[in-house]
């Protein structure tokens, strides 16, 4: 009865029929299709925020409920050595919050891929994204920067009469007077090798501060530059006016700060967010200040990539899209405190009438520098174990700054970075 | 006389002075979890342990999941020691009894376990437990920690094992019963006190161990004390009090069950030790 | 059972049965033993990193070559070679006296036992906890007690003459106990007869000890001496938690620069070379023993 022709109609109609059908129904069962993403990263173990971010994150289950989020907790420590562990393995989380070291070595080996997508169309970005973009990709977005600042307790500064630091010396004048009219600890500071990634990472504040460039204009690795030297003098002078409680790791002297026997600190919003809440000190006791030096100092930050071991690299990209997105960046910004964000999201009122001293750490993020090496990013942590090494031997040994940094400039040039 | 006395207070003073060297740290891991942190980190610790602070102690405890690590810890440690029993016995044995080609280099293998530090096996380790499905999974610790108490085991099993004279083996062995019962049947009972030993080493082993377990598994419920107690030091803060209280907890299983094998011990090294 | 029949007693079954046993744990020592230090070793001759385990190339022995280069390399094999020689002789002789001093029945000698054996028994996590706190600086009860009486407050993990001696100290507590327990097993074979005939002879202690006791308890010291060297060469989570290697690597011991190489460097060949290090050093010291002991059957069969 049917025409061939009207048969092949049919047949073609049926066809077109039957793909677009299947298509739609593949489209759907991919979206609907349930995901379970790993996100790795230290703050979960965090007593203070790591709940908190959770709960933000876990907002994204609203926006896409086909997604399933999982922690994967690994304390800070040991959190570099694992994650490394695990993607050189072919393992290892869907997404990972990275300190910027660790960033740019998995960046270095491959491990992260390109999450432009995430990002197409997003205006409001701000500068703590720069750094995410290696060789031209995308590999990774801002989760949070930490600015240091110079911390200090109010009522104790106060009651000892003392003056808020805006130099070295001032700083250690200062430290010893509120030490001897209120028995309190002057000052908090990392200063041991065994911390090396702290110590470094704090140490560039004083590095900066006195104007310090590890590399010079040709990019050739300069270390005892005059710079340098002044700032190891200087971090000397502080270590042996004993104001620092030596010998302390540094949640021991945060520790010490929280529990209101401490004066002055060098530390970051993170760490400052901690001390200001719930202890002995309250956070309307805590100020900052801009830190003691003539330059801008440092930040800490924590870059998002996603791994190319990821099975399911595209639905981690599209949880990356909804993190820089207004919804997630209003959620993150209830959980991180003062840190800045990917995008410029201000502090809640009720947070910033609670917490004064978060202004300062806002100001200072401004011009603030990242702790790792230009064009060294991947290697600092091994040439600053070097420079450490030298400023442990100047402390502990009274080592001569500059003979000391001589010789570690003599141990770069040797390994040949 | 008068030497024999002042023998004895010398003795005495010793012991005493011994003691207290051993047991100082766990006094003030006590005191220390009894402290407020205002006294820890201001006034001066208080030397004897304040029981009246107890409540404070396990409430600030309270958000600390130690008893599912306790669990984790106890799962690791005993699948350890009976792993390393099993495959011990079965070396000591072979090692005691037989003198077959290779038994120098099998003995030289086991000692050499004794020298690897795990940082070294770590990397091609994991490696293969991606390959084997065994990460995030605590059959993979208990595999491999018996590595390194299984030559433990194995040899204080065969020290035991050659004070056993072999005609005890031999009736059996005439009546054709198999090896492996002679083995379970005969020699260890023989030797329970030997086995006891071994069995504490690796249980211990297993109950101590931080490395792998931090390395191997991803989910946080899987945790043993070991990992749980590290993830406790903060990035931020040492809520010093909690941290000691936990560590408390930690230890004092292993002190009882090591408390009540002891006399086991003794008597187990016995049987091999003069032997050497 | 008729005679013969079983498999055991046929020729070739009683060649097999030594096999049959020692095959299943060497079998499993193989696989996650041998077969990853095997790939360590060959590691060491290539430049592999963590990053790329699978990438590295042949190099030869350029790593080792690099570290006979450094100058560190030998502090670190010093400290590695004292350590394991300090802990011997302090834990060894600590042991030997606890043992000693309660062998014989006092009132409340189980107590006093239990509580000696606490070092060995307590995890190393919660033993580097709590003496990092004891040797705190500033708020630690060893600092407090030198106060009270007077006296300077000592830097016990900063200073780089305290550091090597603080950790040696949370060492021997650790080991001690060990020490303590093989000795005492072997005390008690030692003939009380013998002992008192002795000492009615005449004999003051140290002699009685000497002629007597240390015969018995010879081939329990050194065994143990082996031990004690071999796991301190091993050692690794008491020196990290507590001093991290430092201060200036006056605790860097091989292990923690196998640690250290590996993790921040990601340099996976020179680890495993400081690693091939360690065990040579390990099986010297094997040899040391196994030649004492030869030496020492002789003499005690004289």
């Amino acid at each position: 009865m049917f025409t061939r022709a009207r048969r092949s109609f049919l047949t073609g109609a049926a066809a077109l029929i039957a793909t677009a059908a299947t298509a739609m129904t593949l489209n759907a069962s991919h979206a609907q299709e349930p995901v379970t993403l790993v996100i790795a990263n230290s703050q979960w173990v965090d007593a203070l925020r790591g709940k908190n971010l959770w709960n933000a994150v876990q907002q994204y289950q609203k926006a896409a409920p086909n997604v399933t989020l999982v922690q994967e907790a690994i304390p800070s420590a040991e959190f570099a050595d694992k994650i490394t562990t695990e993607m050189a393995a072919g393992q290892g989380p869907d997404i990972a919050m990275m300190q910027d070291g660790l960033f740019y070595t998995a960046a270095d080996a491959g491990f992260l891929v390109d999450i432009g997508k995430a990002v197409e169309g997003v205006e409001n970005l701000n500068a703590t994204n720069d750094h995410g973009v290696v060789n031209g990709k995308r590999l990774g977005i801002a989760w949070q920067r930490a600015v240091y600042a110079l911390i200090y307790n109010k009522p104790l500064v106060d009651k000892a009469g003392a003056k808020v630091p805006v130099n070295v010396d001032e700083l250690i004048a200062s430290s010893q007077a509120v030490h001897q009219a209120t028995g309190a600890i002057g000052f908090i500071s990392r200063h041991q090798v065994s911390d090396l990634t702290g110590f470094f990472m704090d140490f560039q504040n004083w590095a900066y501060g006195y104007g310090v460039n590890w590399v010079d204009s040709d990019g050739k690795l300069t270390i005892d530059t005059p710079e340098a030297v002044a700032a190891v003098t200087a971090f000397k002078k502080m270590y042996d006016a004993r104001i620092i409680p030596v010998g302390d790791d540094f949640p021991t002297q945060r520790t010490r700060f929280k529990e209101a026997q401490v004066s002055f600190g060098i530390d970051n919003s993170g760490g400052t967010l901690n001390i200001a809440s719930g202890a002995a000190l309250a956070p309307g006791d805590l100020a900052a200040a801009p830190l003691p030096f003539q330059h801008p100092g440092a930040h800490q930050q924590i870059f998002l990539g996603v791994s190319t071991h990821s099975k399911h690299q595209e639905a981690a990209i599209d949880f990356l899209a909804w993190l820089v997105g207004p919804e997630g960046q209003a959620a993150l910004r209830e959980a991180s405190g003062p840190d800045a964000l990917a995008t410029d999201v201000p502090v809640t009122e009720a947070f910033q009438a609670a917490n004064p001293w978060a202004e300062t750490f806002a100001e200072l993020a401004k011009d603030s520098r990242s702790t790792l090496i230009p064009g060294y990013e991947v290697q600092t942590t091994q040439i600053m174990r070097v420079v450490m090494e030298a400023v442990e031997r100047v402390l502990v040994a009274d080592d001569d700054p500059q003979a000391a940094l001589t010789r570690a400039q003599r141990k770069i040039d040797a390994k040949r970075f | 006389m008068t030497s024999t006395i002042a023998l004895s207070i010398f003795r005495y003073v010793l012991i005493a002075a011994l003691v207290a060297f051993a047991g100082f740290p766990i006094y003030w891991m006590a005191s220390t979890a009894l402290s407020a942190n205002s006294e820890l980190y201001s006034t001066g610790q208080v030397p004897w342990p304040q029981l009246q602070k107890l409540p404070e102690l396990i409430s600030a405890m309270a958000g600390v999941p130690i008893g599912r690590w306790l669990f984790n810890t106890f799962l690791i440690a005993c699948g350890t020691t009976v792993l390393s029993l099993l495959l011990g016995s079965l070396a000591g044995y072979a090692l005691s009894r037989f003198r077959f080609r290779g038994r120098g280099l099998v003995g030289f293998l086991l000692f050499m376990t004794q020298v690897v530090p795990e940082a070294l096996i770590l990397v091609p380790l994991y490696a293969m437990f991606i390959t084997l499905g065994l990460l995030n999974n605590l059959m993979g610790l208990v595999l491999a920690n018996v590595g390194f108490s299984l030559p433990v085991a194995a040899f204080i099993l065969k020290s035991a094992m050659d004070s056993i004279p072999y005609e005890i083996e031999e009736s059996a062995i005439i009546d054709n019963c198999p090896r492996f019962g002679i083995l379970s049947m005969i020699v260890l009972p023989l030797i329970m006190p030997s086995v006891a030993a071994a069995a504490v080493i690796a249980f211990f082993a297993g109950w101590n161990e931080f490395l792998f377990a931090s390395t191997f598994l991803m989910d946080r419920s899987l945790w043993p004390t070991s990992v749980g107690l590290a993830s406790f030091i903060g990035q931020y803060e040492t809520p010093l009090s909690a941290v000691m209280g936990a560590a408390l907890l930690f230890s004092v299983p292993a002190i009882v069950f090591f408390l009540l094998i002891q006399r086991q011990i003794v008597a187990g090294l016995t049987a091999g030790a003069v032997k050497g | 059972m008729t005679p013969g029949s079983s498999k055991w007693l046929s020729g070739r079954g009683k060649a097999i049965a030594p096999y049959v046993f020692i095959l299943p744990p060497l079998a499993y020592l193989a696989v996650f033993m041998f077969w990853p230090l095997a790939r360590q070793m060959w590691l060491s001759l290539t430049d592999t990193r963590l990053t790329n385990p699978n990438g590295g190339s042949f190099v030869g022995l350029e790593n080792y070559q690099w570290l006979f280069d450094d100058p560190e390399f030998y502090t670190t094999l010093n400290v590695t070679v004292l350590y394991a020689a300090v802990t011997v002789v302090l834990g060894v002789a600590l042991g030997t006296i606890s043992a000693l001093a309660i062998n014989r029945p006092f009132p409340g000698r189980p107590l006093a036992r239990a509580i000696m054996l606490f070092g060995w028994a307590v995890p190393n996590v919660a033993a580097s906890l709590i003496w990092l706190w004891m040797y705190n600086e500033r708020s630690g009860v060893f600092n407090d007690m030198l106060a009270s009486l007077g006296l300077d407050r000592v830097s016990w993990l900063t200073s780089t003459h305290m550091a090597f001696s603080s950790i040696v100290a949370v060492t021997v507590w650790q080991v001690a106990p060990f020490v303590m327990l093989v000795v005492l097993a072997a005390l008690q074979s030692v003939p009380d007869e013998v002992r008192e005939a002795a000492r009615v002879d005449g004999a003051d202690a140290l002699s009685v000890f000497r002629a007597v006791t240390l015969p018995h308890i010879l081939p329990s010291l050194q065994l143990v001496s082996l031990l004690v060297a071999v796991w301190s060469i091993r050692r690794f989570d008491i020196i990290y938690l507590l001093t991290g290697g430092g201060p200036i690597g006056s605790t860097s011991t091989l292990v923690v620069k196998i640690r250290q190489t590996a993790f921040e460097s990601h340099e996976l060949g020179v680890a495993s070379a400081y690693g091939a290090i360690g065990l040579i050093l390990a099986l010297l010291v094997a040899f040391v023993h196994f030649v004492t002991d030869r030496r020492r059957q002789k003499w005690m069969a004289q």
